[in-house]
């Protein structure tokens, strides 16, 4: 009688390799796709907070950020207490920021989906401390970091207390696709359309003010029934949160960002500190 | 599993090129899953393009929450039903539908996809169930768990464990049988 163990071992004897032929076309797909793609890039936009390689090399690695953004800023009236359309520029001001997106996808019985895109990503990008970026999937966080004009990439994994270093490829230093930009572009897009103020409110201690707009920028595909809202500081005029809900492909989808200014992030998140029980990973 | 998340990022980030090293990391595990549930080796290199073409398409939108190679096994699995299902429609019943062979029977082409020597597992494999044939080869192929599987068959976790049991039963018979011929 044949074991589970042996019915496997069967099965794994099945090997077939791909042709040829196959090899040829999914190649020529993809640089197919590749020129494409470099033929129909927009012109680059140039952004002060950009000009530092660091930071454009840490914004390119922005995953989540792809696609976000759109070129059509419009001003918008401002009838509240808050100058909504200075947002952008005030941010820009700004030389540490921290933005996390956690997206989460559901089906109609709010089950899980199967390779839904959610996740969480967390950026820190600062021209005076560098860059870290925290990608939380599966289980696993991994993060990266950057230091001010430097060319390595420090990996570390906690879950399996490993580490490691990379010399970044010299045609990633410096270069931004055109399509990453940052938050205050985002919100230029979030904006971009009108907006319904709505008042003030309080989040975590902090008196707020609202807007919300129809329709508002995802990553990728558009969202059906897409309703965006912006909380800011009534303070200081800097968002803290942003929460959009629509629906794609009959699955409900959630984006919650929220954000934090200048000294409210920690320099030291921008350090490795690689406990000494860490070893180096596998290259 | 971290370079795979190293590929995902660099892809998201806007570098296809990664798409060729994807692709040449896995081509040959999902060609063979994919030929294993279909039987059908032309079939089978379409729905591994098909994949890679979609997943090319994703830029931008794919979040790797898992193994990359289980969610190209999923794509390939859930492409490879399609096809399934189209070939039905065309064809009437598939072989999974028909009584029993006997297991002397002449081996029906499509199962010497593999080479000969493999023809009678091939053979019985064609035997199951397609369902029952799918949970068996994304847990032998892709490692896949079967809460995982569960999702991309759409039935619970139970229902594909019974489906892992039959097929695992099912086989073991087909090819005791054979072995003792």
């Amino acid at each position: 009688m044949k074991s589970v163990r042996d019915i496997d071992q069967h099965i794994g004897q099945l090997r077939l390799r791909a042709s040829d032929s196959l090899d040829r076309r999914v190649h020529a797909d993809i640089d197919k796709a590749l020129a494409d793609k470099q033929k129909n890039r927009l012109p680059v936009i140039g952004r002060t907070i950009m000009a530092n390689p660091i930071v454009k090399l840490a914004v390119a690695a922005a995953v989540i950020v792809a696609g976000l953004l759109g070129l059509n800023i419009i001003n918008v009236p401002h009838t509240g207490s808050v100058a909504w359309a200075a947002i952008p520029d005030r941010i820009k001001a700004i030389d540490t920021f921290m933005f996390r997106l956690t997206i989460d996808v559901h089906g109609k019985d709010g089950a899980t989906v199967a390779g839904a895109p959610t996740g969480q990503w967390t950026f820190y990008l600062s021209e005076q401390y560098g860059f870290r970026m925290d990608i939380n999937g599966g289980g696993t966080v991994v993060s990266w970091y950057v230091a001010p004009g430097s060319d390595t990439l420090v990996t570390v994994v906690p879950s399996q207390k490993k580490w490691a270093k990379t010399t970044l490829p010299s045609e990633q230093i410096g270069k931004m696709p055109e399509e990453y930009k940052d938050p205050a572009d985002y919100i230029k897009r979030f904006m971009a359309h009108g907006y319904k103020e709505l008042g003030k409110s309080v989040i975590d201690g902090v008196e707020v003010e609202g807007i919300e707009v129809t329709d508002p920028p995802t990553d990728g595909g558009r969202l059906e029934n897409g309703v965006g809202t912006l909380w800011v500081d009534a303070r200081t005029e800097l968002p803290i949160r942003i929460e959009i809900d629509g629906t794609a492909d009959g699955q409900a989808v959630q984006w919650f960002m929220e954000f934090k200014w200048a000294e409210a992030v920690d320099p030291g998140v921008f350090e490795p500190n690689i406990p000494s029980d860490y070893t180096p990973l596998a290259q | 599993m971290l370079e795979d998340r190293v590929l995902i990022l660099r892809f998201n980030r806007g570098d296809r090129r990664v798409l060729h090293r994807i692709y040449d990391k896995y081509k040959d595990d999902l060609v063979t899953l994919a030929a294993a549930l279909l039987m059908d080796a032309g079939s089978a290199e379409d729905v591994v393009h098909d994949v890679f073409i979609a997943f090319l398409n994703s830029a931008g939108r794919f979040r790797l929450t898992g193994s990359l190679k289980g969610y190209l096994a999923t794509c390939v699995a859930n492409r490879a039903r399609n096809v399934n299902k189209a070939a039905r429609r065309h064809h009437g019943p598939a072989l999974e539908d028909v009584p029993d062979p006997a297991c002397d029977a002449p081996l029906p082409e499509q199962a010497a996809i593999f080479g000969e020597q493999l023809a009678r597992l091939s053979s019985a494999l064609l035997q199951l169930p397609y369902e029952q044939r799918e949970v068996l080869l994304l847990r032998s192929y892709s490692g896949m768990r079967f809460a995982a599987i569960a999702k991309v068959q759409g039935v619970s976790i139970n229902t594909v464990q019974g489906r892992y049991r039959y097929a695992v039963e099912k086989l073991r018979s087909l090819l005791d049988y054979e072995a003792e011929e």
